[in-house]
């Protein structure tokens, strides 16, 4: 589970983030949808400890993370803003060096590296350089970086850019059925048919603020709208910024 | 610490991958000495080799027993006929000596038979030909006064109330030290230069190539982190160094050393002293040369500030030799020139002193210790990982 209460960040002059609590519960998939520069990622930044709060807290599994990041961090995966591969690694010495960061060794971390690669159908680029991996290939590598200890909180930032339709639908698949084992998920987006497909939960920024949350159907009810995306460009105040 | 061994493998299996970047510090550890080597036979053979004079004279055949006596002394006289002070002026020749029609008959009667040396003594070469010509001649008088005077039946020793005999130690000293000096630079530099690229890869790099970020969102302490990126970088440090060592003992024995008045005898014992006390020197240039790496805004801004830091190592050996500093306790006590220190005793023939060496090592290691203690500190910060 993962709790966010009363975040505010500011960056000089510039309120990312404005008082903002959100929940993610176990067993659902909760959306952060957005335009761009909503202040998304700097709550997903937040909520993975590299950015500290003015104010504010962020418990994961009851973990606070400004105090206890580690352990906090350990309850996570996290697919971030930036993918990061390193060019001259393999694609199973990123899954390797990765789960040994979790503290996986030995048969569990190959069993592990074995479950995490069989998600994106990885076997083929598996023991090739991911210098010169395609976008999506990249993708793929990094969110099974974000699977490979089975983590009890998933976290991702904008999971679906770039990635070509097929694996889109393999990762929803794959969210659907870890959200059913139990897990946690929580995933920014400013791409709305994403949100309505995936979410059980919603939560909608603009400028920083949390403006609505619901399940779709509670936000179609508040903003007194028959139609999801009318719902959203409504409650946003905008449609700029926000893809269909 | 099984986390710590995992980034190390990680970086060490990373940064071995990156060969042309590892071919290019370790260049450097190869063509330094090498160069040095190919200079200092030029300078030795410029010093062996007696430059030869041609020496105009006028009126060659009124001396030939003379003429015969400077030409066992390796000078060429010829026979000249010109305008002497023109030819020296317009540099055509060095010097001319001009001997007098009457010289021989001067010369059976054992009067001083006279000639004369023309040379411009503002002209450095023309003075340096003069004073060739003036010590053969000086040596032709006292051969012949000597013979004159044992045919008188006299000792000719009375003639030479002082022997005076002439050692000139500073230019091979100078040399001695200029090469001993080149060498220090070399090893000092090594140990910097060898991990510029990795301290960069390994920090500024990691952002710069997004993957800081994806990084540090594991459970994985900062200490962790940056002491296996810390032991990788400064194992190409190290490497420099050894590699500097290696070829240096391997191109000196083609320089001919003792004719510039080095005495150095690159043994075993004085390389394993040498790499020993680069050690932790290279433990120091790792964390120095990361940290101002973590605190620029790119790779390319990193690049700029090592490769000014990289004259840090050539500081103490300068001011050592340009100032004519003497070694003291204290030196020790500085990375760098702590090193350096050591260097010049184990040159000398004097070994490690286990005393200097563990004072110069510990405080150097130590203060590589703070840095990367201060650099765990640094990692997690918003300017570092996000920049700005």
């Amino acid at each position: 589970m993962i709790s966010v209460k009363n975040l505010c960040k500011s960056f000089g002059d510039l309120v990312a983030v404005d008082n903002v609590s959100l929940k993610a519960m176990d067993g659902m998939i909760t959306g952060l949808l957005g335009p761009n520069g909503a202040g998304k990622t700097t709550i997903l930044r937040t909520i993975y400890g590299l950015q500290q709060p003015d104010q504010g807290e962020v418990l994961i599994d009851n973990i606070n993370v400004s105090e206890n990041l580690i352990p906090a961090v350990a309850k996570m995966g996290i697919f971030p803003d930036s993918i990061g591969l390193y060019d001259r690694l393999t694609t199973r010495e990123h899954l390797q060096f990765y789960g040994e960061m979790h503290g996986l060794r030995g048969a569990k971390l190959d069993a592990a590296i074995e479950k995490t690669q069989s998600y994106f159908q990885l076997d083929e680029l598996l023991d090739r350089r991911c210098k010169g991996f395609s976008h999506g290939q990249q993708m793929k590598v990094a969110l099974s970086r974000a699977l490979i200890h089975s983590p009890q909180n998933l976290i991702l930032d904008e999971p679906t850019n770039g990635l070509d339709v097929m694996s889109i639908r393999t990762l929803r698949k794959l969210l659907f059925s870890l959200r059913d084992d139990g897990v946690c998920i929580l995933f920014s987006s400013h791409v709305m048919q994403e949100v309505s497909a995936l979410c059980d939960h919603i939560f909608i920024m603009a400028e920083g603020k949390m403006v609505a949350e619901g399940s779709r159907d509670r936000l179609c009810e508040i903003s007194g709208e028959e139609n999801l995306e009318d719902a959203f460009v409504k409650l946003i105040g905008t449609d700029e910024g926000i893809a269909l | 610490m099984n986390r710590f061994w995992a980034v190390f493998k990680k970086e060490l299996k990373d940064s071995s991958r990156d060969r042309r970047s590892i071919l290019a510090s370790l260049a450097f550890s190869f063509f330094g000495p090498v160069l040095m080597a190919i200079a200092f036979g030029v300078i030795a053979q410029k010093q062996t080799e007696t430059e030869e004079l041609k020496l105009a004279v006028i009126g060659i055949e009124h001396a030939p027993d003379l003429i015969q006596f400077i030409e066992r002394h390796g000078i060429e006289p010829f026979a000249f006929d010109e305008d002497a002070k023109a030819a020296i002026k317009q540099r055509k020749i060095e010097v001319v000596l001009e001997i007098e029609p009457d010289f021989l008959d001067d010369f059976s009667k054992s009067v001083p038979a006279q000639v004369k040396l023309l040379a411009d003594y503002s002209i450095e070469k023309s003075a340096r030909a003069a004073r060739r010509v003036k010590a053969v001649i000086s040596r032709y008088n006292e051969e012949i006064g000597s013979l004159r005077l044992m045919v008188r039946g006299i000792n000719p020793a009375i003639t030479r109330p002082v022997k005076l005999e002439s050692n000139d130690f500073s230019t091979p000293q100078g040399r001695s030290a200029l090469i001993l000096g080149g060498l220090q630079i070399f090893i000092l530099m090594a140990a910097f230069v060898g991990s510029t690229g990795v301290a960069i890869d390994t920090t500024a790099g990691e952002r710069e190539r997004h993957s800081l970020e994806p990084l540090l969102v594991h459970p994985v302490s900062s200490v962790s982190i940056l002491a296996g990126k810390w032991l990788t970088t400064s194992l190409y440090g190290m490497l420099a160094v050894v590699l500097t060592m290696l070829v240096t003992t391997a191109v000196f024995p083609f320089v001919p050393l003792k004719s510039l008045g080095v005495d150095l005898n690159l043994g075993l014992s004085m390389q394993l002293s040498i790499v020993a006390l680069a050690i932790p020197l290279a433990l120091f240039a790792a964390a120095v040369q990361m940290l101002t790496s973590l605190y620029a805004k790119s790779f390319k801004e990193a690049q700029s500030y090592l490769s000014i830091m990289i004259m840090i190592p050539m500081l103490p050996v300068m001011a050592m030799q340009l100032l004519s500093l003497k070694s003291a306790t204290w030196m020790y006590l500085v990375p760098v020139l702590g090193q350096q220190q050591l260097l010049t005793d184990v040159m000398r023939g004097d070994g490690l002193e286990p005393l200097k060496y563990l004072l110069a090592s510990g405080m150097t290691s130590l203060l590589a210790l703070a840095t990367v203690v201060f650099l765990t500190r640094l990692l997690r910060t918003e300017r570092v990982v996000y920049g700005g």
